[in-house]
């Protein structure tokens, strides 16, 4: 049992120096090798997907930050989707296509979810690009210009940014997940980014060519788990199924956007359950696909197989752990180790993104423990929960005090 | 059919998960529960049966075998060296008598020689001067014998009595001679009285030597003296070491033929534990306890060991337990001195 424990931390040790080592190693001495070719010349006509549901005035800053965009405006248009908010998102989204050109604003009569919001979105548009993204972001000038771009490889099917968070130093959990971000971002998804086999681009800032959401659109509107409908981890479904129709997808981190991330555990747990559940059922759905994947690239196997089979590895080894000895996680070492990891990774942005500098990075140490929690915890949580989950993750549903005025500031209402 | 197939496989997944996530929820409030208990009891002690075959208990015999060898060997040297002392001892008495006469007599002959040596020297010089008066009488001894020459050629005495003078004249030369001899004999009874000589250098040559043995006596006792002061220090530490042994657990299991019971105590622990205190033996290691015996004996030594629950190492002593319910010794953990939950 320890022997096989310990061969599983030996294949998870090698999946994670892949990850993090070939990651360092190609970002900062083989440029050339994940880099792949821009026009910013080709300018695409770009649809702005941008499904809502109780965002509140957020969604109003979203819009706004898509609309001070340096992208030419007549060449991108904003679709905002109500799914029924509770609140006023709605008001704020009609307000938005009053102050600014090319939004329109629709709103589902029933709450059908994100995924369905979003392929709903999609029958609006008439762009050659679609950008989905998240009501609570906010776009860097040139991020579209950048993500159109990226777009010059006819074989390049969907593009991803560099997600970093507007509320870095709001509390411990923001600052964690700041570091977090930026180590997946800046050295994990490189890798991926080599092969143009990027397992999951970001749902907040997911760009794709229209014709491959329409093509995959009854796959991602029929997508179930055993009769149940599946809302969740639609970018991560949504980048695997490009990538099987063989289409390449990549991270430019010149574009670059702003997420608010949960700032309280509890949101947080919700959000990394959900996530989880994700990685799971596409982990489980590779499974049955493998043979689809053995015609890609090694690493699209590393991508979406190994990976997150380090989850499930790394429960293993530590519940054996905890058999061994039920205190191995007080060891000192590994606050220290943690310490350091942060220390290091906050100077790197500190250098290359000053205004994610997390504060008091030394005190994130005690997410040490968080790692416990993740690994042994959520997976087995998550493995036995497939079967929920929430359509619209940390998105509270506030109810509202006041009733709803519609019509009055509706330029391109719809209903159904 | 396809849909009968999903829905009977969430059902079985439902299940499953429900079993799953309250048997994980059950064990972490247990692992808590425990830690926590554990971090919080000082009463617990880890039993353990310590049988004759232990490794332990093996070199621990060996080493009291080679200690007892050891013991004994000193102890043979140690009363061989006394023996020797006592006989050196004896013969320095002896000879230190011997010695002690023998200055008595060279000063008492010494003293003698001194007296007679003065007498000698007195008489011998009266002897010189004695000497030098007759050899002044000797010359009128030549006048004598001419005049009895010339007096026998005159006729006046006859040859026979001229013989008789002559004869009478050569006595007195021949004492005056033996008078010389004698006064030599003298002076050399003097010398002899006055000075070192033969039979002196060798009396002191004996006195010498017998003090050079005596030395060398007193030399071997303090030696002997020293080696078994030292075979008396080295007894001491060995004796020290396995009266040590002796209060050692192995060595109690040593002694014995079956298994003994024992318990692991954490110096953490050891203000709960006496002698004769009662030992519980608890369900799920904390709870629902019955008495299965009691202490017997607390050993003092250090001992190692791993914490039975936390799996770390820990410092502590031995106890010996005097169980009624043997399988207790085959429990995690028991406990000392009362119910830790009081049930």
């Amino acid at each position: 049992m320890l022997a096989l424990a310990n061969l599983f931390v030996l294949l998870s040790v090698l999946v994670l120096v892949v990850r993090y080592i070939w990651g360092a190693l190609l970002k900062w001495f083989h440029k050339g090798m994940h880099a792949f070719p821009k026009d910013y010349d080709l300018q695409p006509t770009v649809s702005v997907l941008l499904p809502n549901y109780n965002e509140g005035p957020a969604v109003y800053e979203t819009i706004k930050s898509i609309r001070e965009s340096d992208y030419p405006t007549h060449k991108l248009e904003i679709i905002c989707v109500d799914d029924g908010s509770v609140d006023d998102s709605y008001q704020w989204m009609i307000k938005a296509s009053r102050d600014f050109p090319n939004v329109q604003v629709h709103r589902n009569r029933v709450n059908i979810g994100k995924n369905k919001t979003v392929l709903r979105a999609l029958e609006f548009s008439q762009s050659d690009i679609v950008l989905c993204i998240d009501s609570d972001t906010v776009f860097k000038k040139d991020c579209i210009r950048e993500l159109a771009a990226s777009f010059a490889d006819p074989t390049i099917g969907a593009v991803g940014g560099a997600v970093g968070l507007r509320n870095v130093n709001e509390s411990i959990v923001t600052k964690f997940q700041t570091i977090q971000y930026y180590i997946s971002f800046y050295l994990g998804k490189i890798p991926e980014n080599w092969t143009r086999t990027v397992g999951c681009i970001s749902g907040c800032l997911f760009a794709v060519r229209r014709q491959i959401m329409l093509d995959l659109h009854a796959k991602l509107d029929a997508r179930h788990w055993f009769g149940i409908p599946t809302s969740e981890g639609e970018d991560r479904h949504l980048s695997h199924q490009i990538v099987l129709a063989g289409w390449g997808t990549v991270i430019n981190l010149d574009a670059q956007c702003y997420t608010t991330a949960p700032a309280k555990l509890p949101q947080y747990f919700k959000q990394q359950l959900r996530w989880r559940r994700s990685a799971i059922r596409d982990l489980f759905w590779t499974m049955r696909t493998i043979p689809q994947h053995t015609k890609l690239h090694w690493n699209a196997v590393y991508v979406f197989l190994l990976l997150p089979l380090t989850s499930l590895l790394a429960l293993f080894r530590i519940g054996v752990g905890f058999l061994e000895a039920p205190l191995w996680w007080t060891d000192a070492r590994l606050l220290l180790l943690y310490m350091v990891t942060v220390l290091v990774v906050n100077q790197g942005i500190k250098k290359h993104s000053p205004e994610q500098t997390v504060s008091n990075p030394v005190a994130l140490a005690v997410f040490g423990v968080w790692w416990i929690v993740n690994t042994l915890f959520l997976t087995v949580l998550a493995c036995f929960t497939l079967d929920g989950g929430s359509d619209w993750g940390t998105r509270d549903k506030k109810a509202i005090e006041e009733p709803m005025i519609v019509a009055e500031f509706g330029t391109a209402v719809s209903g159904d | 059919m396809r849909q009968l197939f999903y829905k009977s496989y969430v059902n079985l997944y439902r299940v499953t998960a429900v079993v799953v996530l309250y048997g994980m929820f059950a064990a972490i409030a247990a692992y808590a529960l425990l830690m926590g208990f554990y971090s919080v009891n000082k009463s617990w002690v880890a039993p353990v049966l310590i049988s004759p075959s232990n490794d332990k208990i093996l070199s621990l015999t060996a080493q009291m075998v080679a200690s007892q060898q050891t013991l004994d060997s000193l102890n043979l040297s140690t009363k061989s060296l006394r023996e020797a002392r006592a006989e050196m001892v004896q013969r320095r008495a002896v000879l230190q008598g011997l010695n002690e006469q023998l200055e008595l007599a060279a000063a008492r002959q010494k003293s003698d020689n001194i007296t007679s040596g003065e007498e000698l020297t007195r008489l011998a010089t009266q002897k010189h001067a004695d000497l030098r008066n007759t050899q002044s009488m000797l010359s009128d001894l030549d006048q004598g014998e001419s005049d009895v020459e010339r007096n026998l050629k005159a006729g006046l005495i006859t040859r026979s009595e001229a013989l008789a003078q002559k004869t009478t004249l050569a006595q007195f030369r021949n004492a005056y001679t033996d008078a010389q001899v004698s006064e030599v004999v003298l002076k050399d009874s003097v010398r002899q009285k006055m000075s070192t000589d033969l039979s002196v250098v060798d009396t002191m040559s004996k006195a010498v030597e017998l003090r050079s043995e005596l030395a060398q006596l007193d030399l071997n006792i303090k030696t002997g003296d020293d080696q078994i002061g030292n075979n008396k220090v080295q007894i001491e530490n060995i004796q020290k070491a396995i009266r040590t042994t002796q209060d050692n657990p192995y060595f109690v299991a040593a002694q014995s033929t079956a298994a003994v019971e024992m318990a692991f105590m954490p110096f953490d622990n050891q203000n709960a534990t006496s002698v004769d205190a009662p030992v519980y033996d608890c369900m799920l290691s904390f709870a629902w306890c019955t008495k299965v015996g009691t202490v017997s004996r607390i050993f003092s030594e250090e001992e190692r060991a791993t914490n039975p629950i936390f799996k770390t190492e820990i410092r502590g002593t031995f106890i010996q337990l005097d169980l009624t319910e043997h399988e207790a010794v085959k429990s995690k953990t028991l406990f000392v001195g009362r119910k830790p939950l009081l049930f």
